[in-house]
This record gives structure tokens, C-alpha cells and sequence, in this order.
């Protein structure tokens, strides 16, 4: 990753005078007029944060953003709790270290400091700084974003919505207000969805062949290992993996999902068949977020695994036919920081139509009507 | 092309599917481009999760080599040329599927033991009869390898599972040549498993150069004869022929560089819209291109060609030495080092549009673009002057170093004058996306698994190709030897007066 830097002063500036001041910001920075230095900008991403934690997964995302997706960033500090009436303006350009022999990019930030009642005027301080014709992303950082008004009025504004549902509080209620958002069009992607891509794209690739293609069909047990915070109840991630598989093979939930980490769950498979759950806790002491450590897919004749080895950033692939010598392989299964997941994430801008359709398998596991 | 297999799992992902278990087959598997490209590419490959369960190599060689030292060599040369970084449990899994193949390339036996390891790796590795041979040779390897796979048995696997051969440049050293090969590779495999690799194809901005054109609305209309006034593809080199002086010698410029790279960025530059994008629509098109172009007549060759070979000159300040003077170059060597050309694609389209070509080695730095200059506006409104004193508006494709697309229009200069002066838009591929373009050769590695030839040169395009290379090789039987030109300059002299003559210049890069 290329390290990145402030260009000049941070400055305080008035609200009203926040587009001039950004334009003196380019005319007057160092090497201007030098043809190394890019002004690029993909989007604009609004990211509001409610507390010092969002705050600072804001900074890091910024920075990192600056070299794979140039951008202005748009940082609402919100503190709609404090007593002041406080609505301020800060404007800084983050630059990334320059390449040997390639143009230095720099993106522009605006930090938006809004407290007590002026929190509810902050988006309509936002709306004349989007960049024009480029997309809109607003990013929900951590927390339940149903619960803050200031989600619903930047929303509006947005095309695409970003969350991370593994720190909302309350899970299943806000994804099901998002499968709202989705169905009425709106993009939401969530970076817990992403957490699994490595783990959806590892255990799609023991079917990619045509001798084992048939078998995703027959799958007849689903083992998923996690690691979960105590005295949490956080199974977003298992869950969240089971809802895509039942989304992509039809399974429809037999029964209520019990309120316990170590649930089990029966479902039925098209053909009448019956496949069975089961999500396994691990006690940890304080990981980031509940996360997956472990898969096992079984069929009537081989047995599918997918498990976090000891070396870091990898896993072990492993298939193990009922008849013959299993075939195991090390793969790459990275732990990503919110800022990369942020930026993987970036890279699609269409609707993510395979995280829809797991959360509405996720919401027929939570309230079967079966 | 495969149907591809029917995963419900897949559907919605980012990768639609990776390929089917297999074993790919390198031979020349001590050569540079083994150890420098191609296993380094496989690693970033592994690294990405892009490889199927079970991928395995054998490499195939002269060498007396054991599986363990020629993994040995691999681990040295992938941390030094693998684009990502080297983890050291993903290339021991990686490495466990590696094996080596010692045998000459015209020893039936050594086919043999190589049809047996297959067979083993099929049930030992699951990776089903699939094979992917690799030619890493020399072009005179080429004919030898393909008989003895198909003496051996190996054009088809006995388990049902797809064979496929990627064959490196130069396909042929002429037409005859060419269609000699093709011959011969059609007596062992049958086109649809035939992917001849041209590395340019898997290049980042040659692929958007179709993006560009056809996914936007404004350029098409356009790009044509009623706007354009001419076009230039300059592939430029800084290095010289780096030891491969007898190879060089026997090729040139125009077989090393223009029959195949060249060709390519200009039939895609000048191709129709295919009716989607798939491999045969996509080739179609670049063929039609190849047949409206008109061959030179031997008596034209002079007037439309320029050749060079640069002497003893300075790059970056040090002194180089001159094409004779390097090594492996022989006595009397006589190959152009450089080539430039005007071309004619005689079609609707472009009837009347220049074309220009060049490539050189030693040229002053590396660089590679297609540059399509526009028609002057047709009256000049402005108190500046003749109309000539305006620039013509260019689009630029930077196809490398600093990928990227960048427009050349007139802007008024600030002030209480109407004065006049070009800018440019920029496109930049790592201010947009910031993120590394793959490496050539693992675009393509990867297609070749998948069975895409989309990016892979046909049959009849290699034989277009070669129909209009082949004339200007015959019309230089007779002509004087190639122009010097000093190391670390733009040409010889004759390139820029060449285009002078037609009232244009070479863009200074």
C-alpha cells in the first residue's frame, strides 16, 4: 500500500465558503502548476461518524482510499447528543507518497463538525459539495444505522449505501430494514458480506469442475465454525454464509432458528432432501467481530473443508472423497482492515444481487414460514 | 470455447468461475520466460485464490534437473519476479504440485514418462485429463514438440478431460513458414485447441482500448476517415537485443515486433464493433481489418518503408554499444533494429487514413502508444494567424509505461487576448483505480485454462498478417542495408523525413 500524506495546512474554513476554499486549496498547494501532481476524484463518500471508534475507522479509510479510489470525502462528525449548537468546516487534501516515475494523486477531504441540534442541518451541508457526475457512496462506519435520523436524510442523497452489519447491535432487524433499502433500489453492500467473499469463493471453487458440479446439489450438512466475543450473541457472519448457500440452492428453513450460538437448523433442498446446520461457537476473549474459522460441506460421497490454518493469512481447502486419498491444498484467506474491505468493496458499483438474495434467505431462516 | 460449468454458487460472484483442475505442461522449462513470466504468474495466480484445487506443473527439459532443484530455481525467481508478495506456506502447497520431466524434445521416451505423470497426477490430484501444454521453446522447437505429442497419444486425454497448447512467438518467419507450422499443428490438434499467445493481447489499456471504443457512445462516431487524418502506433524499446543477438539477427524488427504486436494494436485500433464480445466475433473482426489492408507491391517497399540499425550511441547518460558490436550478434549482421511503415486498411471506414507504424530498439526510452490525430477544425475564426499554427487534436492510447488515455484539444490562454494554446485531459490508469494491473501472462494463462481464445491469434489471422509482412520481406532482398542510427535517438533520419514527405512528423513521445 502507498503511504499517504496532508497536503499543506488542514484548515478551518466557514461553511458557506467551503467550494472556495477548496478550490484555493489546489491553487496554492506546492507544485501546482508541476505535472506530477493529479487531482483525480472517482466519488464522493460521505462518512458519518457518531463516535471516536467510527472516527478513526474514517481516518484510516480516507487515507487508504487516496490510493485506490481517488476521491472527495466528506467526514461528518456528529455529536447530535451535546448541548452546543455547533455546525464547523475543516478542508485538507490527502496526497499519496509519489511513485518512482508516476504522477502523485491527491484527493480532497471536508470534515464536517456538527453538534447537538445542528446535526440535523448537516446534509443539507453536504448536498452542494457532491462532485458532480461522479457517484455518491455513503459509508455507515459501525453502529445501527436505522437508528440515527442523520442515516435516513444522507441516504436520500446517496447511490450506493456501504455497512457493516457485524457492529450493529441489534442485527437481524436493521438487515431486514436494508432488504427494504434493497428492494427499493437503493445499492447496499455491507462489509461483513465482504468478510465472506474469500470463504464464498473457496468453498464455490471444490464445485467449478464438471465432476463435482452435480454434488453442490446433494449437500447434506453444513458445519460452520466461529469465534464469538463472550457474553455476545453475534452470529451475523455463520448466518449470513448459511443464508447464501440456502439462497443459491434453493433450501428453504423446516422449522425456528433457535436464539443461541450453537443453534442447529434443518432445511429442505429442492429435491426434497434435508440438509442440517449447525453453527459451533468458539469462546474468545475480544476479536474485532464474531468471524468464521471454519466450514465443513458434507455429501453422500466426499466431505468439503475450508479452515483457517496456522499460518497467517491462510487456510486449508481440503476434499476428502468417501473413497480415496483426500487432495489438500494452503490458500490465501486474508483478514482484511475495514479500509481494505472498504476498498475491495469499491471496486463493483453495481447492485450486489447475491447479498439480497441472502438476506432474504436470512430473513425466511429468522421468521420461517414453513 | 468450453461451455463452462454450471455452479449455482457462482452466480453473483466476482470471478464467474476458475478453471477445472488441470496440468499445464512448460516446455523450455529452464528458459527465462519459465522462470521470469510464467511460474511467477502462476504464484500471483495461487496468491488470488484463481487456481483450481490440485493445479500442477511439470516442466519439461534438456536439463538435468530433479523435481526438487527445479523448484528450487522456481522459489528464487518468483520472489524476485512475482508482482505480489511471497508467502512462504502458499508456495510450499503451491510447490507440491511442481514436478520436472527430464528429456530431450525429440526423445519419444521422454513423452512417454510424460503421458505416465499425467496419468498419475490425474489420480493423485483429481486434475481430470485436463492438460495445458505451454511451448516456451525456440520456434524451432515448435514443430518437433507437437509431432511427438501426438506420436505419444497426448492430442486428446483418455479420460475425456481438454487438452490445449499455447504456442509462443514468432508463429512462422514468414508465410510460407507460417502455414508450414500451421500445418503441422493441425496434424496433431484441431484450431479450437490451438491459443498462439501474444502478450500484448493480455495488457491492461489494449484490452480497454474495446471498453473504450465500444462501451462509450461518442467515440465511434468519430473514428472514421471523415475525422481522423491519421494514426501512429509507435512501440518503442529502450534496451537493446540483450544477448539474443542470433535470434534477433535471423528476425529483425518487423518479425520480432510488427507482425505480431504491432498487427495487433492496429487491428484493434481500426476493427468494427463484433457483435458481442466472444472469441470468434471479436477475431472475425480483427481478420477483416488484416484483409482490407493492402499489401505493399515490391516496387512500393522503398517508398513506404524505413529501416534502421542503431550504432554506438549513450542511454541515460552511459555509453551503449552499437548492434554489431553486442554479443552473440554475428560478423556482417545486416537485421533492421528498426522499422517504420505507413499501411493502408482499404475499407469505408479508413479508405485514405494513413496508418504509421515504428518500433525500434535503443530508441530513447520505453514507450508504447496508439495516437489517432484528428482533422484540423476547417476555418480558423481566431486572430491567430494561419490555420496551421493550431494542433490538431490527438487521442492518445498510452499502452505502456503510464497506462492511460489523454486528449489533445486547443483552450484560450487567460487574459485579455483571444490567444491560443493546447492542453491535455488525462486519464491515468493508477490515478483512477490505483490498483496493479495483472501481469500479461496471467490474463492469459488464466483464459487459456477457461478455454477463452478471445485473446489468443487465430489461425487466419496469423496468415493475414504474414500475407502483408511477407511482401515488404522480399521487397528488402534488394534494397540498401538498414540506415544507422545513433543508440538513444528517435531513428534514422530517413523515419522523419519519411513522414515529412507527407507533411506530417512522428509525435516526439
Amino acid at each position: 500500500m502507498t503511504q499517504t500524506t496532508t497536503l499543506g495546512q488542514r484548515q478551518q474554513i466557514e461553511i458557506a465558503a467551503i467550494e472556495a476554499e477548496l478550490a484555493a486549496l489546489w491553487r496554492h498547494a506546492p507544485g501546482h502548476d508541476a505535472p506530477q501532481l493529479t487531482r483525480a476524484c472517482v466519488m464522493t463518500l460521505v462518512a458519518p461518524v457518531l463516535d471516536q471508534a467510527a472516527a478513526q475507522l474514517a481516518g484510516a479509510a480516507t487515507l487508504h482510499l487516496t490510493d485506490r479510489f481517488p476521491n472527495r470525502t466528506i467526514v461528518i462528525d456528529a455529536r447530535p447528543d451535546d448541548q452546543e449548537d455547533v455546525l464547523d468546516a475543516w478542508v485538507q487534501a490527502n496526497c499519496q507518497m509519489p511513485a518512482a516515475g508516476r504522477a502523485q494523486v491527491c484527493c480532497e477531504q471536508v470534515t464536517i463538525d456538527a453538534r447537538g441540534p445542528a446535526v440535523e442541518r448537516a446534509s443539507g451541508v453536504v448536498l452542494p459539495l457532491l462532485v458532480p457526475d461522479v457517484p455518491v457512496v455513503l459509508w455507515w462506519p459501525s453502529g445501527d444505522p436505522q437508528a440515527s435520523p442523520l442515516f435516513a436524510q444522507l441516504s436520500e442523497l446517496a447511490d450506493r449505501v456501504i455497512v457493516d452489519s457485524a457492529t450493529f447491535a441489534q442485527p437481524e432487524p436493521q438487515l431486514r430494514a436494508l432488504l427494504k433499502d434493497a428492494r427499493a433500489h437503493k445499492r447496499v453492500s455491507d462489509l461483513a458480506w465482504a468478510r465472506l467473499t474469500p470463504w464464498r469463493e473457496l468453498l464455490a471453487q471444490f464445485f467449478d469442475s464438471a465432476a463435482s458440479a452435480a454434488q453442490v446439489h446433494t449437500i447434506s450438512s453444513v458445519r460452520v465454525q466461529y469465534e464469538l466475543p463472550e457474553a455476545v450473541l453475534d452470529r451475523v457472519q455463520p448466518l449470513m454464509l448459511v443464508g447464501w448457500l440456502a439462497a443459491k440452492l434453493g433450501w428453504q428453513p423446516l422449522g425456528a432458528l433457535l436464539n443461541r450460538a450453537d443453534a442447529a437448523l434443518s432445511l429442505r433442498r429442492p429435491d426434497g432432501g434435508s440438509v442440517e446446520v449447525m453453527l459451533v461457537p468458539q469462546a474468545v476473549a475480544a476479536p474485532a467481530a464474531a468471524r468464521i474459522t471454519a466450514v465443513e460441506l458434507r455429501t453422500a460421497i466426499a466431505t468439503y473443508q475450508v479452515g483457517c490454518s496456522s499460518a497467517t493469512n491462510c487456510a486449508t481447502a481440503r476434499v476428502q472423497p468417501r473413497e480415496g486419498a483426500a487432495i489438500q491444498r494452503v490458500v490465501r484467506l486474508e483478514q482484511l482492515a475495514v479500509a481494505e474491505l472498504l476498498a475491495e468493496d469499491l471496486r463493483l458499483f453495481g447492485r450486489d444481487r447475491a447479498y439480497e438474495a441472502t438476506l432474504r434467505a436470512l430473513a425466511a431462516i429468522s421468521e420461517p414460514t414453513a | 470455447m468450453t461451455e463452462p460449468t454450471v455452479n449455482p454458487l457462482r452466480s453473483g460472484m466476482r470471478m464467474q468461475r476458475t478453471p477445472e483442475p488441470c496440468t499445464m505442461v512448460i516446455f523450455g522449462a529452464t528458459g527465462d520466460l519459465t522462470h521470469r513470466k510464467l511460474v511467477p504468474g502462476l504464484y500471483n495466480l495461487q496468491r488470488e485464490r484463481l487456481l483450481p484445487p490440485g493445479f500442477s506443473v511439470i516442466g519439461f527439459a534438456r536439463r538435468d534437473w530433479s523435481d526438487d532443484y527445479f523448484r528450487q530455481t522456481l522459489v528464487e525467481d518468483v520472489q524476485e519476479f512475482s508482482r505480489s508478495g511471497f508467502e512462504e506456506p502458499l508456495w510450499q502447497s503451491f510447490a507440491e504440485g511442481i514436478s520436472y520431466n527430464r528429456s530431450s524434445f525429440d526423445d519419444p521416451a521422454g513423452y512417454q514418462a510424460l503421458a505416465e505423470k499425467l496419468n498419475a497426477l490425474d489420480a493423485e490430484r483429481g486434475t481430470s485429463g485436463n492438460r495445458l501444454f505451454y511451448l516456451a521453446t525456440g520456434p524451432e522447437s515448435f514443430t518437433t514438440i507437437i509431432q511427438q505429442l501426438g506420436a505419444a497419444g497426448l492430442r486428446q486425454s483418455p479420460g475425456g478431460g481438454w487438452t490445449r497448447i499455447i504456442i509462443e512467438k514468432p508463429f512462422g518467419r514468414d508465410m510460407a513458414s507460417a502455414r508450414e507450422l500451421d500445418a503441422e499443428v493441425h496434424k496433431v490438434f484441431d484450431e479450437s485447441q490451438v491459443y498462439r499467445i501474444d502478450h500484448y493481447l493480455g495488457k491492461e489499456t489494449v484490452q480497454n482500448l474495446l471498453v473504450f471504443r465500444f462501451a462509450n457512445g461518442i467515440f465511434e462516431p468519430v473514428w472514421n476517415r471523415r475525422y481522423v487524418d491519421h494514426v501512429q502506433i509507435t512501440v518503442a524499446e529502450a534496451v537493446g537485443v540483450e544477448g539474443r543477438g542470433n535470434y534477433y539477427e535471423q528476425a529483425g524488427a518487423i518479425r520480432d515486433m510488427v507482425q505480431n504486436h504491432l498487427m495487433q494494436l492496429l487491428t484493434l485500433t481500426a476493427m468494427e464493433p463484433p457483435g458481442f464480445y466472444e472469441a470468434n466475433s471479436v477475431r472475425d473482426e480483427k481478420v477483416k481489418v488484416l484483409r482490407a489492408m493492402r499489401p505493399l507491391a515490391p516496387d512500393e517497399v522503398a517508398k513506404y518503408t524505413v529501416r534502421g540499425q542503431y550504432t554506438a550511441g549513450t542511454q541515460a547518460g552511459k555509453p551503449v554499444p552499437g548492434y554489431l558490436e553486442e554479443a552473440g550478434v554475428p560478423a556482417g549482421a545486416h537485421a533492421e533494429t528498426y522499422v517504420a511503415m505507413q499501411m493502408f486498411v482499404e475499407n469505408w471506414r479508413w479508405a485514405g487514413v494513413p496508418f504509421y507504424l515504428r518500433t525500434g530498439k535503443r530508441l530513447p526510452k520505453r514507450a508504447s502508444e496508439i495516437a489517432i490525430q484528428f482533422r484540423s477544425a476547417p476555418l480558423m475564426i481566431f486572430d491567430q494567424g494561419p490555420l496551421n499554427d493550431i494542433e490538431p487534436n490527438v487521442l492518445t492510447i498510452k499502452v505502456q509505461p503510464d497506462e492511460g488515455i489523454s486528449l489533445k484539444f486547443e483552450s484560450k490562454v487567460p487574459g485579455q487576448l483571444t490567444q491560443i494554446r493546447p492542453v491535455t485531459m488525462d486519464f491515468r490508469y493508477n490515478a483512477a483505480f490505483g490498483v496493479e494491473s495483472p501481469e500479461a501472462y496471467e490474463r492469459l494463462l488464466l483464459d487459456a485454462m477457461l478455454g477463452d481464445s478471445t485473446l489468443f491469434t487465430r489461425s487466419d489471422e496469423v496468415d493475414a498478417s504474414w500475407s502483408l509482412i511477407t511482401p515488404i520481406l522480399a521487397g528488402w532482398q534488394n534494397a540498401p542495408p538498414p540506415e544507422p542510427y545513433a543508440a538513444g535517438s528517435w531513428g534514422p533520419r530517413a523515419a522523419d523525413e519519411f513522414l515529412a514527405r507527407a507533411g506530417r512528423e512522428w509525435r516526439r513521445l
